[in-house]
């Protein structure tokens, strides 16, 4: 009889090598990876955000950027200098909403993993005072369906306008503690330095970032200046005024009586080292969405 | 230096066993059976009956028969503090479902030590988010729940997990080990028969199972 059966039969000693051999077989084509297990999990897994098969379809995503009440009401210092804005221009350049997966997160050295992305190339320069809202619109863009939970940007100097050679440029004045009107204080601040940052998902009293169908969506660039000149109404020992400038080391430089204009090359000259590296460590961290921070990439001096 | 960074982390809990309060009382009732068997000469049939009710007894046979059990649901301790150091105390917590990304789930607020826990419903298996803020300041934390977990650790840590449970060294000695125990067994029952038998073989002895 063919394939040897019959002597199969007659020893079962055979029968039990060709189960074996079956049962080899199958247990290697086993431990080999089905193909699309991987996906297959991954489809099970309810995901928060968007899903790759809604990306055909596109929404409206506004980018705004916000000096918060600090800019456009003033505040004072936490060296009891009262501090008001009239003008504080920011550039911005390279501003791109991301979706991410896993959720990027600033504080930690991951990379971020997009898996869609809008953004305006800019430059774009605006006025964080002077803006018919709370926030200044730094623009609109089409953007696929999802959760944008990242946003990056560049700030850079501006091309034109009254800024134009500065990514910063702050105009206002201080009135020291205890002084009156007599004795305020005019400045402008002018800084060049080119800054990255990347931030995680925005956090606030909402969560935003959400591109559906017949809903708008917004990010938001935040600039805590209060991390520069401190906050008065917190105590001293307080973390942030413990790394806050403040505004009176700015004040001593003042040439005339009531007058203080100083670009980045004037305090690097007239600071001192540490005060001068303590500005630097400020503005790398100057960049924030909402209340979640940023990586900040790369900063000149 | 800068300002009040934050940040917020995962702290292990230990697991709790689960059990079954209806366990335990018709565990009781084969107790008693046994107890009164043994001591009091029962006839055959009685002794049947009480067997027979305590096992075939289905549960809500009572009119006011009551049931309490447990089980075990993941909980997480989130640590939220500054950079300094100094704990993030009676911050706002806000818990987000992977389900509805924009509807809190659950609210509350930190204790003394920046500590809160979350206990997200294990039937929503896949990314929660964790909102902590106080002051201005604000932390988003993901807690990987359910089979998304289970590649990660305890302590939070998700990035650069591998999807599989086993390394390619693990898998390699495996797959090893069954095809030398495959082979080995085969050349054992391939081997020439010996008809002519030198000796009488010792004959083969099963070790036997203890009784109680």
């Amino acid at each position: 009889m063919g394939f040897g059966l019959d002597r199969t039969c007659r020893d079962p000693r055979r029968g039990i090598v060709l189960v074996l051999v079956f049962l080899l077989g199958s247990l290697l084509g086993g431990c080999r990876p089905t193909p699309d297990a991987t996906p297959n999990r991954r489809a099970e897994k309810p995901q928060a955000t968007s899903a790759p098969a809604a990306q055909t379809e596109v929404g409206t995503l506004e980018i705004w950027a916000n000096g918060e009440e600090f800019i456009r009401e003033g505040f004072v210092s936490k060296d009891g200098w009262t501090l008001s804005f009239d003008e504080v221009y920011v550039t911005l350049a390279d501003i791109t909403a991301y979706q991410t997966d896993p959720p990027f997160d600033p504080e930690s050295d991951q990379a971020l993993q997009a898996q869609a992305q809008a953004g305006l190339p800019g430059p774009i320069t605006v006025n964080l005072v002077t803006t018919p809202e709370e926030r200044a619109l730094l623009g609109s863009v089409e953007a696929p369906f999802g959760h944008y939970n990242a946003l990056s940007w560049r700030m850079v100097p501006a091309v034109t306008g009254p800024a134009a050679g500065y990514s910063l440029w702050l105009k206002g004045t201080a009135q020291p503690q205890g002084g009156s009107e007599g004795d305020d204080l005019t400045f402008v601040l002018r800084f060049d330095q080119e800054l990255a940052f990347t931030c995680g998902e925005y956090i606030g009293e909402e969560r935003k970032g959400f591109v559906r169908s017949g809903q708008g969506a917004d990010l938001e660039a935040t600039f805590h200046f209060d991390h520069l000149f401190g906050d008065g109404e917190l105590p001293p020992e307080d973390g942030l005024n413990q790394g806050a400038l403040g505004f009176a080391p700015l004040a001593a430089l003042a040439t005339d009586a009531g007058s203080l204009e100083v670009d980045w090359a004037d305090l690097r000259e007239q600071l001192s080292s540490a005060e001068a590296e303590q500005v630097l460590e400020i503005l790398r961290h100057l960049g924030h969405v909402g209340e979640g921070h940023c990586r900040e990439i790369a900063a000149d001096s | 230096m800068w300002g009040r960074g934050t940040a917020a982390r995962l702290l292990p809990i230990p697991k709790h066993t689960p059990n079954r309060f209806t366990f335990g009382c018709r565990f009781s009732i084969l107790s008693m059976y046994t107890f009164l068997s043994r001591s009091w000469k029962l006839s055959r049939r009685l002794r049947l009956g009480l067997l027979a009710s305590s096992l075939l007894l289905p549960e809500g046979t009572w009119a006011h028969g009551m049931e309490a059990s447990f089980r075990a649901i993941p909980t997480f301790q989130i640590e939220a503090r500054y950079d300094s150091g100094e704990p993030m105390g009676g911050a706002q917590v806000t818990v987000f479902a992977p389900t509805d990304p924009t509807t809190p789930w659950q609210e509350g607020q930190t204790d003394k030590a920046g500590q809160f826990l979350l206990q997200p419903d294990p039937e929503l298996p896949g990314l929660w988010q964790v909102r902590i803020r106080q002051a201005g300041h604000g932390v988003l934390l993901n807690v990987p729940v359910g089979s998304e977990a289970e590649s990660t650790s305890a302590a939070g840590v998700a990035a650069g997990s591998r999807n599989s449970s086993l390394g390619l060294l693990q898998r390699g000695f495996m797959a090893a080990c069954v095809i030398w125990g495959c082979l080995g067994t085969a050349l054992f029952f391939s081997r020439p028969h010996l008809h002519a038998k030198t000796s009488q073989p010792e004959e083969l002895t099963t070790p036997a199972l203890e009784q109680d």
